[in-house]
């Protein structure tokens, strides 16, 4: 490319030398032609009826007049001309074009070095690890789950937090559900796809959050993927927590737009990125920028809960948009259970974008997003996931649907359950040495990481002394975790460690045993895992 | 940003008695990253896709207006009674020029979404073709405002004054055409974003 204006460059400047030695001959000429007038003009007599004769003469007859003693002037428009013949004799070519012209050796060459990789790269050895210690269940996703080798365990696996997903009614109404609308709706929600239980899912869930409008999407991954670069273009800022899950990654990702990252969960942090944001926008010129702020409700990967009340001011202060993945937190945190906004007491009008998922908790399928019924509007048209994927199969929209209408009902009974049993797998666990427990107190995703100390005493017990150095890699802890997790699954609970595809992540977090807890599990259930864990991790 | 953009510091090399100090070349970077800035916006479309803002001006059928538009321009500055050969030529090239510039290097981006606003820095005669040099159309809108300068001054019988007038809105159309400042932005006039 540079190479290319370089070159461009060269001829200008040559066609400028050019211009300058011309009109140094040009100005002697002119003083030649001062002697030389009345001599010279004797072509029109011969061939007048020849046709180019007739055009020379023509094009004679205009230098002639238009030169009138003025040979600086005479030059310029010679140089136009000359200008014109350049430009219209050139080849054309694309600006972008980077394409290497190689001769036959060479492609030879390149043709027999070239070794075609194996489509299906080698597993490493911890990829290997993890593969065989994968768990299998035979059974419904249920507090107590049949596993492949026969054996049954405890779940902890789920993300069921309230433990409604496996009710006999919601199942014997999804019998008849589907007897009545069959499988799938056979569209795209814009074509064909849309049923009446959709819209009426749309009412409920809007209704619930107490949003203005909502809108489905048939796949929980795509709803992030969709809404962010829907709103968000190239040329636009994006301010996001630095933990923020793999969806919403990609959507940032896909967004084009210009990204700053914050420290997880950092208010200090998030005021300054958000000025500086600010600051390097109001730099440029032409029209202003759409600015969000992303963030998750609870983190997946760390089970934080947002601290939405001091978001919400900053984001009011910088003149910032929130969007908000509340996919975990909907009928989970709040009084009520409808999400982060209820835990801080805060209207879900005031969030911009609230995306929640229907996949988790109300034991359906897809997510959702709530917005103001312009915004909604907007991505009925031009959000990707919604406008070309096909709608949700109407028995998922009908569990869903009852799913949250049991909740805001029951939301009593059933959110003390999930609390009484949070807060005392919380007490349990913090009872056991060498762990460390993420998450905030209401949280039902509780990680366990391991301390580095307690990584070095095991690997000196199993090893028997061989590892020396002070560092411990990735890969050791990865499976040192599995052959945590195996030996649970063996005496009976099922917990497995959260898996991040490493080189696709913005900010990879430590590796951890991810508990999910369910308000279906007994004081019995909980009291095992602590036990087991322990048992597990003891050198 | 390019460095160098002029090759001034291979002429600073190649001129005798001049020894170039990194730091002076840095000074000349310095400046010239001030004059002369690049857009981000690259403009490339997969094959299939359109861009609609600029498709239109490559048909012939916008070729002819253009001859059409010198015409009516001519004809309308020639019917009002006290403007003479002069002023009527003059005012029909520079009343071109002008339409040129606005039309091809004033307008920047594109009123629909093609390729996530990958066509937003960049000004219509960037659009068209795809950044594409030397194809007929610009052939034809490179030479055309050049041909109308050499008749009109032609017929102004070479008036000092409105020669120059015209010779400067018609550098300003070309230089603007040159393959060379594609994508560049002299001090910072329709520049958009800088990073």
């Amino acid at each position: 490319m540079s190479l290319q204006i370089i070159k461009n460059t060269k001829i200008v400047l040559f066609g400028a030398l050019s211009i300058l030695l011309f009109s140094l001959a040009g100005s002697r000429a002119n003083e030649d032609s001062y002697i030389k007038t009345g001599t010279q003009d004797n072509f029109d007599s011969q061939n007048p009826q020849n046709f180019f004769s007739i055009g020379a003469r023509f094009v004679i007859r205009y230098i002639k007049s238009s030169y009138r003693n003025d040979p600086f002037r005479t030059f310029l428009e010679a140089c136009l001309v000359f200008f014109i013949i350049w430009y219209v004799s050139r080849q054309k070519y694309r600006m972008n074009q980077t394409e290497v012209e190689l001769s036959e050796k060479e492609v030879d060459e390149l043709i027999s070095e070239w070794k075609p990789e194996p489509l299906v790269r080698a597993l490493t050895s911890v990829e290997q690890t993890i593969l065989t210690n994968t768990p299998i269940i035979n059974s419904p996703n249920t507090i107590i789950a049949e596993l492949s080798t026969g054996t049954t365990a405890i779940n902890f696996t789920s993300f069921d937090f309230l433990g409604i997903m496996n009710s006999e009614g919601a199942k014997a109404k999804a019998v008849q559900t589907l007897r009545n609308y069959g499988v799938g709706p056979c569209g795209p929600p814009g074509f064909f796809g849309t049923l009446d239980v959709h819209i009426e899912l749309e009412t409920t869930i809007a209704q619930f959050l107490k949003a203005e409008a909502a809108i489905l999407y048939s796949q929980g991954m795509a709803v992030c993927v969709s809404v962010i670069p829907c709103f968000s273009k190239r040329g636009d800022i994006i301010v996001a927590d630095e933990k923020v899950n793999f969806m919403l990654q990609q959507g940032i990702k896909l967004s084009r737009s210009k990204v700053y990252w914050y420290k997880h969960n950092d208010m200090e942090d998030l005021d300054r990125v958000l000025a500086l944001a600010n600051q390097n926008s109001s730099k440029k010129k032409g029209s202003i920028p759409r600015k969000f702020i992303i963030s998750e409700g609870l983190f997946q990967y760390t089970g934080n809960i947002i601290k939405l009340n001091k978001v919400m001011e900053l984001k009011n202060k910088h003149k910032f948009r929130l969007i908000l993945d509340d996919s975990l937190a909907i009928g989970v945190l709040g009084s009520r259970g409808a999400g982060s906004t209820d835990h801080f007491n805060i209207s879900a009008k005031s969030i911009d974008l609230l995306i929640g998922s229907l996949w988790g908790v109300f034991g359906g399928a897809g997510g959702f997003c709530c917005a103001s019924k312009e915004l909604i509007g907007h991505q009925r048209l031009s959000g990707l996931g919604y406008v070309f994927s096909a709608a949700m199969p109407a028995i998922m929209a009908i569990t869903a649907s009852d799913s949250i209408k049991r909740l805001e009902i029951d939301y009593i009974l059933l959110l003390s359950a999930l609390r009484k049993n949070i807060s005392t797998l919380r007490n349990l666990l913090n009872e056991i040495d060498g762990v460390e427990i993420l998450g905030d107190d209401f949280s039902p995703v509780i990680h366990v990481e391991l301390k580095n100390e307690h990584y070095f005493k095991m690997i000196k017990s199993s090893n028997t002394g061989i590892n020396t150095s002070d560092e411990i890699s990735r890969n050791q802890m990865v499976e040192i975790l599995c052959g945590i997790t195996n030996e649970m699954q063996n005496s009976g609970v099922l917990v497995v460690q959260d898996i991040y595809i490493v080189d696709q992540e913005h900010n990879v977090p430590k590796p951890s045993i991810r508990i999910l807890l369910s308000g279906g599990h007994s004081i019995e259930h909980l009291e095992k895992l602590s036990q087991e864990l322990k048992k597990a991790i003891k050198v | 940003m390019f460095s160098d953009p002029l090759g001034l510091r291979t002429i600073a090399c190649l001129v005798p008695g001049i020894t170039v100090k990194t730091t002076d070349v840095n000074v000349l970077e310095f400046i010239f990253e001030r004059v002369f800035q690049r857009t981000t916006s690259s403009g490339e479309l997969g094959e299939g896709t359109i861009n609609m803002n600029s498709s239109w001006i490559t048909s012939r059928g916008s070729w002819i207006i253009h001859l059409a538009l010198i015409v009516l321009f001519r004809f309308i500055y020639s019917i009002i009674p006290w403007f003479s050969t002069i002023s009527a030529w003059t005012l029909t090239n520079l009343s071109y020029c002008l339409f040129q510039y606005i039309l091809f290097h004033a307008t920047i981006g594109t009123p629909f979404e093609v390729n996530q606003g990958e066509f937003n820095d960049l000004t219509t005669w960037e659009q068209i073709e795809i950044g594409e040099q030397f194809t007929p159309t610009k052939k034809f809108f490179f030479v055309l405002p050049i041909c109308l300068f050499l008749v009109s001054t032609h017929y102004c019988n070479y008036d000092v004054p409105t020669f120059f007038v015209n010779l400067i809105a018609l550098l300003v159309i070309l230089i603007a055409k040159l393959p060379a400042l594609h994508r560049v932005r002299f001090f910072g006039i329709n520049m958009r974003h800088f990073d």
